[in-house]
């Protein structure tokens, strides 16, 4: 495989990432833009310098271990796009310039002309010791709109061993909510193994393996369940969902978990049920999985099946959405959005069907081949970003380019910036943008939070590119 | 050929534990106490075509259980309250005191093992009168014509038939039909996270569950017993396999995570059960036992030709094994709030089964009641001949088979295509 096919497939892996890999490559400049004004009223701000790199082949150490007196100037090695809350923080993770990582806050203000960054403090690093045990890694981080972080982190005792830990962030503490042994409602005991975590402001919703604590033989594997848990009280984690629950039918079983997101009462989560012996052959055939989208609420009702692979198309009712690669479901305020492949098209699909689809041309005029994972705003509205065919060959042998998109209740699309784009405060054009790695990047004020990366023509492979965490406020 | 069925076709019940009743309580003044209430409405129809008779019978029970549970432990006692059950119908004459007591512990500690021991005892006694009823023989006799000339005419009696006799009688024997005396155990070990934590494993789990039942009567033997052991064990080897380290850390660069590992799992289910009984001959064969939750029904067969004057006793059980043995993986893999991967990726290796076998021993003898031409021997103070024990044993045929692969995961993980 060549350098080039490869930094294509992690193109693509970063644009099925929601960007989130910030990559070099073909995706480069295009002139479609000298100006510095910014499209549809959004202006865009550089908030904190770092660099960018390319998967596998950077090393952060590069950097240097140089100590800089003032922590918040060091420079930062940024692996995603931020989040952005109501009350103005802009969460990231980054490595520093010891090639350590760390999850980072900078509080932002809006009251003067322009937004300005205020401070920055560290979350959690690794390395730093949490309740007598030291971080290992940052597995899975998730905030509330209001602020409050659930995180998901490796940790180690002082013997070595890693264990999963999931913990909530509120006031610059962190508190312990689960970690391996810990037991749950009904005495089950969780196995050690976390998988997403989702967090409002008063409960905190995740996925973990745990183990039965039941007599009952048929129940003795370690099973996947979703639990939630409140914040502000010292009940154990209840179980909502769990491997075996029947969401659709007693033949199809529930037998896996995957992403989740909580908003309020509701929850929506992707995960997958077992066909026993599809097509009805003699001799069975093997099992198969397919995969579906749960919408539930926390008061433990079974939730419902929102949306299904085609192996189930004769099994649920008309209004359940039919489609392939499910992914990335996410809710706000009672309202779902989610992605799916379907004759052979990427769409990101809300309750009413299609919200946004390769099918359809951009605002530009461009031919959209990927979208990445939306982020549904207060409203009605969503944000996402998408890569689009520009028609023509651009000086790096590329045809193609990232926009930011802006979809209205009504399905409106606005094309909010894009490659080649230049920020208020930052000369540089913007080579690439990653946005919709977490599911908190808007705040109340549809003000956003994104990385760009910058291109430079003196770039080599294996080398660090400049980038910046950026805000975008409406104008 | 007559036929008998014992049992309850139907019934309804509800499952009790303790951790899931209700409080006695607020939980914040009582702690862990809990009880629970359960009912039980059982209706089962007993009937003896061969004997002529017929019997309904409505059973109504209560269950009372009572404990404290923990979030690792749960101690509980559990009644069930006597129940008479009545009715009859026919001739026959029915009362059944039955009585279940059900107490047990349950402990665990999650980094420990957990043990759950229940012991059930039943003692049903069963009283069923039949009447013994005789005819007496009739005997009657006619008187002539008798005569007698007064004097002017004749005055003649009879004849007259005068019948002695063909009364019904009837008594009311104690002819005791079944006794039940049943006592099941059930014990159910958990090994969990122990071996887990010793071997630095993700998960490990297994169970040991016995399930026996040892009762006198016919119906409960043909319940048998069950003995299912299962283990299984999820290894997460990320940490102990550079490749997998190395593709962990990769993913650490992307913000993701991988859990991965083989996972195993081995079942062992035996079941013994009784397949025929005989008794002085009567045989009953195709004992089955029925397949509602209770376990309840048995159905049977009574081969009348083989009523004879033999005394003896025959028992064959019937077997049932299989172990199955299942690797596969398991994997986690999740990038930010955009990607994740949860899968378990199970393949039955093999398995051994056997076809039911039968393992039986018979005994009978013949015992000579001194008739027929060689009275004169005497035969009937002699045991008579007394066979051996015959056992009878019906090799098992071993199934050795495998499955393909299952076709793998479907997931969000299609969305990426390596290049070409």
């Amino acid at each position: 495989m060549n350098a080039n096919s490869r930094r294509e497939f992690f193109r693509a892996l970063s644009a099925s990432l929601g960007g989130a890999l910030l990559t070099v490559g073909p995706l480069s400049l295009l002139s479609c833009s000298d100006s510095s004004t910014v499209p549809n009223a959004y202006s865009f701000y550089a908030l904190r310098q770092g660099t960018g790199k390319l998967l596998f082949d950077q090393n952060p150490s590069a950097l240097g271990a140089v100590t800089y007196a003032d922590p918040e100037r060091q420079p930062l090695h940024f692996i995603a796009d931020p989040m952005l809350t109501n009350d103005g923080q802009v969460i990231f993770e980054a490595y520093d310039i010891n090639g350590v990582l760390g999850l980072y806050s900078i509080q932002m203000s809006f009251a003067g002309r322009v937004p300005s960054a205020q401070s920055q403090r560290t979350i959690v690093r690794v390395g730093q010791m949490v309740d007598a045990l030291t971080v290992d890694h940052i597995d899975g981080v998730d905030v509330s709109a209001n602020g409050v972080l659930g995180l998901v982190l490796s940790v180690a005792d002082d013997a070595g061993k890693v264990r999963h830990a999931l913990y909530a962030e509120r006031h610059g503490a962190l508190t312990k909510i689960a970690v391996e042994g810990d037991p749950a409602e009904d005495g089950h005991v969780f196995s050690g193994i976390f998988h997403d975590v989702s967090i409002d402001d008063e409960n905190a919703l995740f996925v973990a393996r745990y183990l039965h604590q039941s007599a009952d033989v048929a129940d003795q594997s370690p099973s996947l369940g979703l639990f939630v848990v409140p914040l502000d009280a010292s009940a154990l984690p209840r179980l909502l969902v769990q491997q075996g629950d029947l969401p659709l039918s007693a033949e199809y079983p529930l037998s896996g978990l995957g992403l989740i997101d909580l908003h309020g009462e509701n929850y929506i989560a992707a995960g997958s049920v077992v066909i026993k012996n599809p097509g009805n052959s003699d001799p069975p055939s093997p099992d198969v999985r397919e995969h579906i989208i749960l919408l539930g609420t926390l008061d433990g009702r079974q939730p419902i099946v929102i949306a299904a692979g085609p192996l189930l198309k004769d099994v649920v009712d008309s209004s359940v959405h039919i489609g392939d690669q499910l992914s990335a479901p996410r809710i706000e305020d009672g309202t779902p959005v989610f992605s799916l492949l379907k004759d052979g098209n990427k769409h990101i699909f809300g309750s009413d069907g299609a919200r946004a689809s390769t099918t359809e041309k951009s605002p530009s005029g461009l031919t959209p081949v990927l979208l990445s994972p939306a982020v549904p705003a207060a409203g009605g509205s969503m944000f996402h970003l998408q890569t689009v065919v520009a028609g023509q060959s651009l000086d790096d042998g590329s045809d193609s380019k990232r926009e930011l998109i802006h979809t209205d209740v009504s399905n409106v699309s606005t094309l909010l910036l894009t490659t080649g784009d230049q920020l208020v405060n930052d000369a540089r054009k913007i080579w690439d943008i990653s946005f919709g790695s977490f599911r908190r990047h808007v705040d109340i004020h549809r003000r956003l939070a994104a990385l760009v990366l910058f291109n430079d023509p003196s770039v080599t492979p294996g080398a660090v590119y400049p980038a910046a965490l950026i805000i975008g406020v409406p104008v | 050929m007559s036929k008998i069925v014992l049992g309850t076709p139907g019934s309804t019940s509800t499952s009790l534990d303790v951790c899931q009743g209700s409080f006695i309580m607020d939980p914040k003044v009582l702690g862990p106490f809990q009880t629970g209430f359960s009912f039980q409405m059982t209706l089962f129809d007993t009937e003896i075509e061969a004997a002529g008779i017929s019997k309904m019978t409505a059973e109504c029970d209560t269950e009372l259980e009572i404990g404290m549970c923990g979030p690792s432990f749960a101690a509980y006692l559990q009644l069930e309250l006597p129940a008479v059950t009545t009715d009859s119908t026919g001739p026959l004459k029915t009362m059944a005191l039955h009585f279940d007591g059900t107490a047990g512990y349950k402990a665990g500690f999650f980094l420990g093992v957990t043990l759950s021991v229940g012991m059930s005892i039943t003692l049903s006694t069963w009283e069923i009168t039949l009447p013994e009823c005789s005819v007496s023989p009739v005997h009657c006799h006619t008187e002539g014509v008798h005569c007698s000339h007064h004097h002017w005419h004749y005055h003649c009696d009879g004849p007259s038939t005068t019948c002695e006799g063909g009364d019904v009688h009837c008594t009311s024997g104690g002819a005791r039909f079944a006794k039940v005396l049943a006592i099941e155990f059930d014990a159910v070990i958990d090994l969990i996270a122990l071996m887990a934590e010793a071997l630095n494993l993700k998960s490990i789990t297994g169970s040991i569950d016995i399930s026996s039942g040892a009762q006198v009567d016919l119906a409960a033997a043909a319940k048998g017993t069950k003995l299912k052991a299962t283990f299984l064990c999820q290894i997460d080897m990320v940490k102990d396999v550079p490749e997998l380290r190395a593709a962990n850390e990769a993913l650490k660069e992307m913000g993701g995570s991988l859990s991965m590992g083989p996972e195993f799992s081995i079942t062992l289910q035996t079941t013994i059960s009784l397949a025929s009984f005989a008794v002085d001959g009567n045989r009953y064969n195709q004992l089955t036992w029925g397949s509602d939750a209770a376990g309840s029904l048995v159905q049977g067969t009574l081969d009348p030709a083989k009523q004879n004057s033999d005394t003896g006793f025959e028992l064959a059980f019937r077997y049932d094994t299989s172990l199955i043995f299942s690797a596969g993986v398991f994997a986690t893999v999740k990038a930010f709030k955009v990607l994740s991967i949860e899968g378990q990726f199970a393949i039955p290796v093999f398995s051994i089964g056997t076809d039911p076998g039968t393992l039986g021993i018979s005994t009978s003898g013949r015992i000579s009641s001194g008739q027929g031409a060689d009275s004169s021997r005497a035969e009937g103070r002699c045991p008579g001949l007394l066979q051996l024990p015959e056992v009878i044993f019906h090799s098992p045929q071993v199934r050795l088979g495998s499955w393909p692969a299952r076709p793998g995961w479907r997931s969000a993980l299609h969305t990426i295509s390596w290049p070409r």
